[in-house]
């Protein structure tokens, strides 16, 4: 019998995947530029407050939580719908998952690690950030376990480590399958990174009952570290923010403004890399429900904070939210408002749902909508609290806004550069639903593995 | 596999049916390696490891609670601070820790327990089928020893749908 032929054509979708990984064109260099040289302005900023002190930034008393603090609970919420959507699209099965969930699984990674550095970077006197960690140490002092900032710190570490090991093991089969054809410096890169993975029936199933485990961990630990922040605030007494429903509201927002994040980065990496075929207009238009029942549910929580702080009896908590509308936020509140709750109303339209360029649209007022809705409920409770005689204004100055934009720098940089160095869709699930489609026999018999492998475990 | 063949296929469905015949024909303790996990990883009824992945995820859990609850309760001990009308030993207040390190413990574990149990179940099949998976090839060993030349002739006619059949080393 014959030898395997050598020379066969490479399957589209490796094919597709080793043309997103070729040599980068001129919009791509200019992308990566534009990101390093905000980096390089966010980063110079940051060297300036480190220098001559937190006197730079636009905080003051009772004003102590700004800008920054704002920039890190928003990436903590862009960081929420990677992992979390991926994680449930794997429980249902879910076609869209070989397409879309690489991208936002590294979305996920690439935002938790923007928001980290941000509440190091608040506290002014960053080289000091190790004092959070738990060690024993000569100045015989432990964290407060008491406090939700620590409970915080360990929440994000555990979110960002369970992120990455989740994208990193999902994309093990690729790392095998790519370096067997890829040329150049990846193919050593990928050869050490698959960690030996050979594809052998025993790894796919040692695979398949892992990866459901580390799904099923993402799940409640996505919850968990985005209702960990909210505690931060709610924990306290401060109008405002002292409520029972800003967890499920802090996780409905980190999801809803996820998603807009997910929706720009995939359109254009359908854009940019042609990757049609996979990231179809279909799929935008699942997201575009799903982004406008989050909507919806986030002017429903809207409603019911004002609805309830107005008629509680509480005049702190009353005056807070009319002078939110009325006082010298008004500006910002119905930005939000506008951004959060009217301009998703247009994906009501299939047009809008499927036409790439109004997708953007949406997903950029509500990514802008949700930045400015953190900065609006951090600022305007610390600005107007319960004495009036401390009521105070703030405002970012240039070197903070220079920080916070050096993060979005940063962000889209650590992500141009994952989509150029690692596969952005994954080949072993694309490749898994291409023969269900050219043999149904196949997809019954997958349907009933996996029926088995529930009932089993 | 001291003694057998490793048959490549380009299709899944292919594979699956020649796996099917030789199972029909007798043949045990034939292996797969495959690009991706289609069906037929699951029919070639290998026991192995796998099973205690669920087992060994809750053990990895359990060790980081009982770290958690170690830190919280044990530094708290060590250096007694009485915080916002809270007892030194706050379990309601240490309960989102407790919660955070499990998952971690559970996570580790299971990424660890897959790589290590993947690295030793691996060897146990041929390289050749190993170094055969690409995104369009599919490998199958099959045992060929001890079989009368008629069922030799028998499972080679089942793995007709074959891109290649090659000696196993």
């Amino acid at each position: 019998m014959s030898e395997t032929k050598q020379n066969q054509p490479v399957p589209p979708i490796e094919r597709d995947i080793i043309a997103t990984l070729a040599a980068p064109g001129w919009r791509y260099w200019l992308a990566l530029l534009a990101s390093v040289a905000v980096v390089a302005w966010g980063g110079w900023s940051w060297s300036l407050m480190l220098r001559n002190g937190m006197g730079l930034t636009g905080l003051n008393a009772p004003v102590m939580w700004g800008a920054l603090i704002t920039t890190f609970v928003f990436f903590i919420g862009i960081s929420h719908s990677g992992t979390l959507v991926s994680a449930i699209l794997f429980f249902t099965r879910s076609p869209l998952r070989a397409s879309i969930g690489r991208s936002a699984e590294a979305m996920t990674v690439i935002a938790i690690m923007t928001a980290g550095l941000y509440p190091v970077i608040h506290m002014g006197r960053s080289w000091l950030a190790f004092w959070l960690m738990p060690y024993p140490n000569q100045r015989e002092l432990w964290p407060n376990f008491h406090s939700p900032l620590v409970w915080d710190v360990f929440a994000v570490s555990s979110y960002v480590t369970i992120s990455a090991l989740f994208v990193y093991m999902g994309m093990l089969p690729d790392l095998t399958l790519l370096a067997r054809r890829i040329k150049g410096w990846r193919r050593p890169l990928y050869k050490v990174l698959s960690l030996g993975f050979a594809g052998t029936d025993s790894e796919w199933n040692i695979f398949e009952k892992a990866y459901p485990i580390f799904a099923g961990i993402a799940i409640p630990l996505a919850v968990s570290v985005h209702s960990v922040v909210s505690w931060d605030f709610a924990m306290t007494l401060m109008p405002g923010w002292h409520s029972t429903i800003f967890a499920p509201y802090f996780v409905a927002g980190a999801i809803f403004s996820g998603l807009a994040m997910a929706v720009i980065l995939l359109a254009f990496l359908r854009k940019g890399y042609k990757l049609d075929t996979y990231i179809r207009l279909e799929h935008f238009d699942l997201m575009a429900k799903l982004l406008l029942a989050m909507s919806l549910i986030m002017s429903v929580v809207y409603v019911t904070e004002f609805f309830l702080a107005v008629f509680r009896g509480a005049p702190a908590e009353r005056d807070l939210f009319i002078w939110r509308a009325t006082g010298r936020y008004a500006l910002v509140y119905w930005l939000v408002i506008v951004c959060n709750c009217v301009i998703p109303l247009l994906t009501f339209s299939a047009k809008v749902r499927r036409h790439l360029g109004w997708m953007i649209f949406v997903a950029t007022a509500v990514t802008i909508g949700m930045w400015f809705e953190r900065f609006m409920f951090i600022v305007t409770t610390l600005a107007h609290n319960y004495d009036p005689f401390a009521w105070g204004f703030y405002m970012p100055t240039l070197t903070e806004a220079a920080v916070c934009f050096g993060g979005l720098g940063w962000f889209a940089m650590l992500f141009l550069l994952f989509i150029k160095i690692f596969p952005c869709v994954s080949v072993a699930e694309t490749l898994q639903g291409e023969p269900a489609a050219a043999h149904p026999e196949l997809e019954e018999d997958a349907a009933a593995t996996s029926a088995t492998e529930v009932q089993h475990a | 596999m001291r003694e057998g063949w490793i048959a490549v296929f380009d299709d899944p469905g292919r594979a699956r049916d020649a796996l099917r015949a030789l199972k029909a024909l007798g043949v045990k303790d034939m292996r797969v390696a495959s690009p991706a996990a289609y069906p037929i990883v699951h029919e070639t009824g290998q026991p192995g490891p796998w099973r205690a992945m669920g087992w060994l995820a809750l053990g990895g859990g359990l060790c980081g609670l009982t770290l958690a609850i170690s830190l919280e309760v044990g530094t708290s001990l060590l250096h007694p601070m009485h915080v916002g009308g809270q007892p030194v030993v706050a379990w309601v207040q240490f309960g989102v820790i407790m919660f955070e390190l499990t998952m971690l413990g559970a996570g580790l574990t299971n990424f660890l327990a897959m790589v290590l149990l993947g690295a030793l179940s691996r060897r146990r099949v041929a390289r050749g089928a190993r170094d055969a998976v690409l995104s369009d090839r599919l490998a199958i060993t099959v045992p060929a020893a001890g079989h009368s030349p008629e069922q030799l002739a028998a499972m080679r006619r089942a793995l007709a749908g074959a891109l290649a059949v090659n000696e196993a080393p």
